[in-house]
């Protein structure tokens, strides 16, 4: 019980620590099993050193590297709400069928807002990203592309995979597409996995080689600036969602699925706050 | 580092003034001295970031218990701590006293 616990700690962490924490763990609980106060400590304590292992909290890493986690945040939770965003799309596909035409004006301005933000928001990832261009090339070229193998791996499956797929869907009418047909309902879900596999390979990709890469303090400033931008443009894009939700007829937004959406949008504009004011003021 | 008197780095730093301990001797040390109950998880954080600091070290062992010891930059930060909250101590204990309530005009 007590060395799974460790594995809420990091590697290098618990190869430093770890038999020693054992030993006092197993003394403090009397040899016997692990109170639970005990138990809920280690958690605690162990994701606590993740966070300041990997520079998103404390100062034991150099600052560059607590300014580069904060993106680092800031890139997973753009990815988390993409995932969140394509979950909106899907369910918002027949909004105005259903909604009665006089009481579209609202959820259609909303609508329109969420879209802007999405395509600021993602001008602003690729500036991000087209920024770091110059050391991101040097980084390639010494060997730095070996890395990119799994997510460009994942992503040749997902697009393979795709194809079938949609030729099947094209054979199917709605109600097979929606639930209908088991067997394309479990080939959906494969492929929604194969794709968000895909997408948390190249965030984890971009996220570790940001950390690597030789950055000028003032490109470091730029870039948490953007991070910035993209936080207010996920900000905005869950405001519009919630207001867009609220707006329509319940039969075009069944709120349990909403709900995973909204939920999901709110976190990922937590997580990517949070990676933006770390950003800011370490890169500052 | 805060200066709370349940502060683990705080209450680690005194406890190994008087010699170096082991993890479980230190939590054992701490809880007789402050009540203050630390969990391993805890107390091993506060060590983790002491000794990146310099202000506590381990010493050599040849079992899983390794104990650590204060260093003297460990030294001047405690004493630096302690003053400053003998100096919070004395300043509250006179303010207390100035403000004792005095007799209800008849």
């Amino acid at each position: 019980m007590s060395r799974r616990l460790l594995l809420f700690y990091p590697r290098r962490w618990r190869e430093r620590y770890g038999d020693e924490l054992l030993a006092v763990v197993e003394a403090a609980s009397g040899g016997g099993r692990v109170p639970l106060r005990i138990r809920l400590d280690l958690i605690r304590a162990g994701l606590s050193q993740r966070l300041r292992s990997s520079g998103l909290a404390g100062d034991e890493v150099p600052r560059e590297a607590r300014a580069k986690a904060g993106l680092g945040l800031v890139l997973w939770a753009w990815a988390l709400f993409v995932l969140a965003g394509i979950g909106l799309q899907k369910t918002s596909e027949h909004w105005q069928a259903v909604t009665p035409h006089s009481e579209q004006a609202v959820p259609a301005a909303a609508f329109d807002g969420v879209v802007a933000a999405a395509v600021l928001g993602s001008a602003f990832v690729v500036l991000g990203v087209a920024l770091a261009a110059g050391p991101l090339r040097a980084f390639l070229r010494s060997g730095g592309w070996r890395r990119a193998r799994p997510a460009a791996l994942l992503t040749v499956v997902t697009a393979a995979a795709l194809v079938p797929v949609v030729a099947w869907a094209h054979h199917l009418n709605a109600a097979q597409r929606n639930g209908g047909d088991r067997l394309y309902e479990l080939a959906f879900v494969l492929l929604a996995a194969c794709a968000v596999a895909s997408l948390a390979a190249w965030t984890h990709l971009g996220a570790t080689t940001a950390r690597r890469l030789r950055l000028e303090p003032r490109t470091l400033r730029l870039e948490a600036r953007i991070a910035a931008v993209v936080t207010w443009t996920m900000a905005a894009m869950t405001c519009a969602t919630v207001i867009w939700w609220a707006s329509v007829a319940s039969a075009a937004a069944p709120a349990p699925r909403m709900a995973v959406v909204a939920l999901a949008m709110l976190c990922a504009t937590g997580l990517a706050s949070a990676g933006t004011v770390r950003a800011l003021r370490e890169a500052d | 580092m805060g200066m709370a008197t349940s502060d683990p780095p705080l209450l680690i730093l005194t406890s190994l003034a008087s010699g170096p301990k082991h993890g479980h001797a230190l939590m054992l040390d701490i809880e007789s001295f402050s009540s203050t109950r630390l969990g391993p998880g805890t107390l091993y954080g506060a060590i983790t970031r002491l000794e990146q600091r310099g202000l506590i070290e381990p010493l050599h062992s040849d079992d899983r218990r390794r104990p650590y010891r204060i260093t003297a930059a460990g030294s001047r930060f405690l004493d630096a701590a302690l003053a400053d909250l003998k100096r919070i101590v004395d300043e509250g204990t006179a303010r207390t006293r100035r403000a004792a309530p005095s007799p209800v005009p008849s």
